[in-house]
């Protein structure tokens, strides 16, 4: 028998508890914000109302008024359509494309496989979000800008992650019978490959949404994304940033939203990969 | 008497349950003498083993005592136990790559032993280093010293762990599984290494194992441990040729009808040994073994004297038939 | 070893290529009209036509990608329309104060998460260990913009500790130029005051970058760290007799090292992208704040050529990591791809 000479270690506790349903909760609400924001939000978003400008929080204006009278809430409320709604495309539509690259490379001869993977190896030598500056710089502005630049740095990330489950996959017994009875390779993919990758895929797109959303804001920041006056979180900042010194409910308030929708798609994928690992 | 162990008990909590792993052993060693502890994995032989240096899990609750040289080694701080690391007591496992640090040549790690106890300066300790595994006989000591542990065969690599181990001149070697990762041939050297070093260094050897083929090289007592408990000590010589306990002569047989390592024999023995926290009530062999009789199953034997042996068991084997008894 | 170097050279390159390729090929074909793109929205047809011919664009698009190749193998990174020089002359005075930023937060970061990275694997479970996996988990979800000028407000609008932004005080003159770093060259002018100046203008982009990369950084180096600690030669290493902080330095950390430069590596390329809106918002005169101003008003060029040094940069980097792995492991041999 071996000893184990390592201190005592607790084992690391995932975040299950109540971090997990406050997670959850966000996710209700940012689905609220984002079927009714008409319902929810109680003013108008873009109407201006220049004698409320810049007013703190208030119970007529919870999250206080912009620099053109305009509620904070509200603007966010709408908001969430955009930013929320720019990150969930850019990630499925990454998904779907690197799960096709990724299984057509997993599938194919050594040495197409070979030439696949060292496109996608290209993409992890650039500074990712450098490059999608230049190529929405390059294309212009607009969020259907910046979806489509995120979109060509994220789908490198799914090709990876496919093309190794679907090498795994592959491998095994089953899979190897199936092949040796005569089953084609389309159907093999499709029955014993596509649904287990799918799995694997699902984590990795929960965790994606919160760090796309950072990214979207983050582009809208630059002004490369949403015009004045949508009400898109990360141009709120933008916008906020003449006036956040005096008005800080201008600023804390779009940040913490993004900050809690993040965090929250990343809670929910910790906790789908710990339920697929258990 | 070098070590004296006065009912050694080891063992962990889990899930609030008590789990008793070594269970009231005692034991001597005499200076000098090579005292093998033999067993099972999940005997609970390692946990011995390593406790005599304080090395047991820090989660670990022990009671009883262990002294070495008259201190006792149990609930000792560990600073001060680490003064008797090295140079009082050394330390060889098995896996020798793993055990060294893959990114330090063998040559530092030997020395680095002298230089953290104060024993020799940086520049004495490598040549000192140098000198060790010209001890240990390897061939160009000097190359090997600056050589990565990746770099040099299975057998090098156990030779270098003997010379740190031995680099400050401790007086107790424990050997955990010294032989265990490596081929026929090259663990007869080791065992031969072993044998002539202690003679040099005047060395106690405490060597556990499970594999009776090394026994036989090198023991002068042997300890064997089931489950737990003390099974037989005694002689080495009395052990080997006519075992008295029930288990001892398993261990034996299937040692001689095979040169395979014994783990695997081991297996052969009527069932597997019984795991942490699920031994039987009595005798903890009785289960497995074939003279069990009603008694064994409710009665826990103790220990008593029986011929030059002392061992625990209701019905051990009678000197004239122990080996007829064991191939039966 | 003379091989693998080579071959890291012509992989480095390609993926430069690949950068200029693809802005390229974006920039010219998937607008309907460069040109009049390029000429804004209320440009008459003469501008558009004259804005064509300017700038090659009537030609046939393999033999303007030729061209643009050509000139950026030259070293042109083409003209900026709102500075009215060469785009590599705008680079060569932007780039110091970028680097000086990078290389502060680089180090600052380095030394912090290695710290608390050691902190939490000293007691894992503990109470530092804890903090940090609360940080790290909230550090992860917030946008560094946002971030930035959250200090903002506090360090500068409510304490009034720190300059809101640029790189050193309008009112005063900086020292001579010499290493272009501020820092540096403050105090080759022999002037306390200029440094500590300075100081004060670096701490809060510097702070803002170091944060966000703390949150990863010490979660990977922290799990390096206790992995290897449940490694074999630590054993070997109690048998000796050696004390905690001596394993935990001289053997635990020489081992954990690889792992945390895969790590640094990663994150060298997240600190290349922040960098952008670092400066945008502290104001810190860097080629990220150049290639934003340029962008403000239409002007491309500085932004392409931004992505093109940056990766550059990150080639470099990861390089020079490369080289650095047979040198801390001496299993690696040299790594082949």
């Amino acid at each position: 028998m071996s000893i184990s000479t390592q201190p005592a270690r607790r084992t690391i506790a995932r975040p299950k508890g109540v971090l997990l349903p406050l997670a959850l909760l966000v996710l209700v609400i940012l689905a609220a914000f984002t079927l009714l924001p008409g319902l929810i939000a109680p003013h108008d978003p873009i109407a201006l109302a220049m004698a409320d400008r810049l007013k703190p929080p208030s119970l007529t204006h919870i999250f206080g008024t912009d620099e053109g009278g305009r509620d904070v809430f509200s603007r966010i409320v709408y908001g969430t359509r955009y930013s929320l709604g720019v990150a969930i495309a850019i990630v499925f539509a990454s998904a779907l494309f690197g799960v096709i690259y990724g299984a057509v490379s997993g599938m194919a001869r050594q040495g197409i496989d070979n030439l696949m993977m060292r496109i996608v190896d290209l993409f992890f030598g650039f500074p990712a979000l450098v490059l999608a500056l230049a190529v929405a710089a390059s294309i212009g502005r607009g969020l259907d800008s910046v979806a489509l630049s995120l979109a060509i740095i994220w789908w490198p990330g799914y090709a990876r992650l496919v093309r190794g489950e679907v090498l795994r996959l592959r491998e095994r017994p089953h899979v190897e019978a199936a092949r040796a009875l005569g089953v084609s390779e389309m159907t093999i993919l499709r029955r014993h490959i596509i649904p287990f990758v799918v799995q694997e895929v699902n984590v990795r797109i929960t965790t994606d949404i919160g760090y796309a959303l950072v990214a979207v804001t983050a582009l809208s920041f630059l002004g490369l994304g949403a015009n004045s006056p949508t009400p898109e979180w990360g141009l709120l900042i933008r916008d906020s940033r003449p006036y956040f010194g005096s008005a800080w409910w201008y600023l804390v308030f779009p940040g913490t939203m993004i900050m809690l929708t993040a965090t929250a798609f990343s809670l929910i994928g910790d906790a789908l990969a710990s339920r697929r690992a258990a | 008497m070098i070590l004296s162990v006065r009912d050694f008990a080891i063992g962990f909590q889990r899930e609030g349950q008590n789990l008793v792993a070594v269970d009231g052993i005692s034991f001597d060693v005499e200076a000098g003498e090579t005292f093998v502890i033999i067993g099972e994995s999940g005997s609970g032989k390692s946990l011995t083993g390593m406790s005599i240096a304080g090395l047991q899990p820090p989660t670990a609750f022990v009671s009883g005592s262990i002294r070495f040289k008259d201190r006792e080694m149990l609930k000792r701080p560990d600073a001060e136990l680490r003064k008797l690391r090295g140079p009082e007591i050394g330390l060889i496992y098995q896996d020798p790559l793993s055990s060294l640090n893959p990114v330090w040549p063998v040559g530092d790690q030997i020395a680095e032993t002298l230089v953290a106890h104060g024993l020799a300066g940086r520049a004495e300790a490598r040549k000192r280093a140098v000198e060790m595994l010209e001890r240990v006989r390897i061939p160009d000591p000097r190359r090997v010293a600056s050589a990565y542990p990746h770099e040099i065969s299975g057998g090098m690599r156990q030779r270098a762990m003997i010379a740190m181990a031995l680099a400050a001149g401790p007086s107790l070697l424990i050997a955990d599984e010294p032989t265990t990762a490596l081929d026929v041939t090259i663990k007869a050297q080791m065992l031969e290494l072993l044998a002539e070093l202690k003679h040099e260094m005047a060395l106690t050897i405490i060597l556990i194992t499970h594999d009776m083929g090394v026994v036989a090289e090198v023991a002068d007592r042997i300890l064997v441990l089931y489950a737990g408990r003390i099974a037989e000590v005694g002689p080495a010589d009395s052990i080997m040729l006519q075992p008295s306990h029930p288990y001892t002569a398993a261990l034996m047989t299937s040692a001689m009808i095979s040169q395979t390592p014994a783990k695997q024999e081991l297996n052969a023995i009527v069932g597997g040994a019984p795991g942490l926290g699920a031994f039987p009530a009595g005798c903890r062999f009785h289960p497995r073994c074939p003279r069990a009789q009603n008694d064994c199953k409710a009665v826990e034997p103790p220990r008593r004297k029986f011929g030059v042996v002392e061992l625990a068991c209701h019905h051990p084997i009678e000197a004239a038939m122990s080996l007829t008894a064991a191939r039966s | 070893m003379i091989a693998f170097l080579f071959k890291r050279l012509v992989w480095g390159l390609l993926v430069l290529i690949a950068v200029a390729v693809i802005t390229f090929f974006l920039s010219r074909v998937v607008p309907a009209d460069p040109a009049a793109f390029l000429a804004g929205q209320n440009a008459s047809e003469e501008t558009v036509q004259r804005i064509r011919v300017e700038h090659g664009l009537d030609r046939p698009l393999p033999e303007q990608f030729a061209t643009y190749m050509i000139g950026l193998a030259e070293g042109d990174l083409g003209e900026s329309i709102r500075t009215r020089r060469s785009v590599s002359t705008d680079l060569k005075q932007y780039l110091p104060a970028t680097l000086e930023l990078l290389i502060v937060s680089f180090v600052l970061y380095l030394a912090v998460s290695f710290s608390l990275a050691v902190l939490a694997a000293r007691r894992p479970g503990g109470a530092v260990d804890g903090a940090i996996r609360l940080i790290t988990m909230i550090g992860t979800g917030i946008p560094v913009f946002w971030l930035g000028m959250t200090l903002q407000f506090f360090f500068f609008y409510k304490l009034h500790w720190l300059p809101l932004g640029a790189r050193f005080p309008i009112r005063e003159t900086a020292p001579p130029v010499i290493s272009g770093f501020l820092l540096v060259d403050s105090l080759l002018a022999g002037s306390l005051s200029a440094f500590r100046a300075s100081l004060k203008h670096l701490t809060l982009p510097a702070a803002t970058i170091v944060v966000n990369l703390l949150a990863v950084g010490t979660r990977l180096s922290r799990a390096a760290l206790i992995q290897e600690q449940s490694r074999l030669y630590v054993r070997t290493a109690r048998g000796k007799g050696l004390s905690p902080n001596r394993i935990l330095f001289k053997h635990i950390l020489r081992n954990a090292l690889s792992p945390i430069l895969t790590a640094t590596t990663m994150q060298f390329g997240y600190m290349i992208s922040w960098v952008i809106l670092v400066e945008v918002i502290f104001d810190w005169p860097g080629i990220g704040l150049y290639a934003y101003q340029s962008f403000q008003v239409f002007d491309y060029s500085p932004v392409i050529a931004l992505a093109i040094v940056s990766t550059a940069g990150f080639v470099i980097i990861n390089l020079v990591m490369d080289l650095l792995y047979p040198v801390i492991d001496p299993r690696v041999q040299s790594v082949g791809s």
